[in-house]
């Protein structure tokens, strides 16, 4: 296991989970909760919330191990959805955005998050042409896909700070994902 | 229940059309919990796996944007609340772990764990620094390499706890225009909020100051440091507005420090 690259490592432990190895369990825990638990809280803004998320994600992933399939998803991708659902889950049943500094503070970042020019470069082989094709769509259509995917915002709540119909966002994450869509399959 | 589908709308979901629209936004958390548990019910069954492979694709496309997310340390009090949920044996599913939360907190672990993976780094960078001060300072509190993009170092900081005071080795760094300065920043892990620690005076190789109570509180809180370039007198806007030139995790040392002592 010493040679094992980091997503081989994972799915070394996820594969122990699925065999009941609480070891494994924990090890797996020791290694990613920091990355999913910044996750959820980037939605959430909330510690503790952050860290009730993490915890239900967690029962998950340990319930279903068995279900992850190394040639569809790196393990990282597969907990990340399960950890991001969980926290849209929680801010829509929350029904919390908090209103003000924060919200606008987040605004001002999702371009910074398209545009990878003062960061570190992208890990993942899909990184850069993720960000190539992030920059070729309008900037309504990028930022509400952001603010959806990054931030957890709904439809709804993009529109209020649009100060656009719910449609028109709708409509823009529609087009939005079909030129990404295009995009990333060239 | 909202899940189950009737045969008429079912074959909508053959559609290409349909399938990415629901697809791209079942992974951007944009459904309404109508349609979501829709989907759901429809990715699991076998005649719709094509679903599920689309949901698959956009989750693989999107998740570099997880990649850029900062690391948050979970409280220890999470992996415990996960043990007893699943009834483990804490002896078996805690191992390291539990005994480690015991010691210090799990910001500190994996600022640990970050610390192993560049271990040669800080033996050399941070060592060499460190055993070069005044032994009046105090004991070595929290200590940071701050590199450039290329992750070459560029300074070290460090705190000491005993004396709140604040060293700089300044290994490298870049050239300023004329009225421009360095800034010190420190991120929070508890809010992410990025506060001023001050400027960073031209041209000298170390540099140490008091910290104020409140500026000790943001080190003891922070998450990493960062210095920007900015007009002399510092940002007047109370954020970096100028190029961040040097970032580095902070990495809290007293645990270790009692530990050894013990």
């Amino acid at each position: 296991m010493t040679n094992a690259t980091e997503p081989e490592r994972l799915q070394q432990l996820l594969a122990q989970c699925a065999l009941g190895n609480q070891t494994a369990f924990a090890q797996l825990y020791e290694s990613v909760s920091g990355k999913l638990n910044g996750i959820a809280y980037r939605i959430l803004h909330s510690v503790d919330s952050a860290n009730e998320v993490l915890q239900e994600a967690f029962v998950q992933i340990w319930h279903k191990a068995g279900e992850y399939r190394s040639d569809k998803a790196e393990p990282m991708t597969w907990m990340a959805s399960i950890v991001r659902y969980r926290a849209y889950d929680r801010i829509r049943f929350e029904q919390r955005r908090i209103e003000g500094a924060q919200v606008q503070a987040e605004l001002d970042n999702f371009e910074s998050i398209a545009d990878s020019s003062h960061d570190q470069p992208l890990m993942c082989e899909f990184g850069q042409q993720l960000e190539d094709c992030l920059a070729t769509l309008d900037s309504s259509q990028q930022g509400s896909i952001l603010m959806a995917y990054y931030y957890g915002f709904s439809r709804e709540e993009i529109s209020e700070h649009f100060k656009t119909p719910v449609n028109t966002v709708k409509s823009w994450l529609r087009r939005g994902i079909v030129r990404l869509q295009q995009c990333l399959e060239k | 229940m909202s899940g189950k589908i009737n045969q008429q709308d079912f074959a909508r979901y053959f559609s290409s059309e349909v399938v990415d629209h629901l697809a791209s936004n079942y992974v951007m958390g944009t459904l309404t919990t109508r349609v979501r548990n829709r989907v759901d019910a429809l990715r699991n069954g076998f005649e719709c796996r094509h679903i599920n492979e689309r949901i698959l694709f956009w989750e693989n496309r999107l998740s570099p944007l997880d990649e850029k997310t900062p690391e948050l340390a979970p409280k220890a009090q999470t992996w415990q609340n996960i043990q007893a949920q699943l009834n483990m044996t804490p002896q078996v599913a805690s191992g390291s772990v539990q005994e480690t939360s015991k010691k210090f907190d799990w910001s500190s672990l994996f600022l640990y764990r970050w610390a192993t993976a560049f271990s040669l780094m800080l033996v050399v960078i941070v060592g060499v620094a460190v055993m070069q001060k005044p032994e009046t300072v105090g004991n070595l509190s929290y200590v940071a390499v701050l590199a450039d993009e290329n992750q070459k170092p560029q300074v070290v900081a460090a705190t000491y706890g005993d004396t709140q005071t604040l060293m700089l080795d300044i290994l490298e760094l870049p050239e300023v225009e004329e009225g421009e300065s360095f800034e010190l920043w420190v991120t929070s892990k508890t809010d992410r909020q990025t506060r001023s620690l001050g400027e960073i005076p031209i041209g000298q190789s170390s540099f140490n100051r008091q910290l104020t109570d409140a500026e000790w509180r943001l080190i003891k809180d922070s998450d990493s440091l960062l210095i920007s370039i900015e007009e002399i007198g510092g940002s007047a806007m109370g954020e970096p507005t100028g190029e961040i030139v040097s970032s580095g995790l902070c990495i809290r040392l007293s645990a270790w420090q009692q530990q050894d002592q013990a």
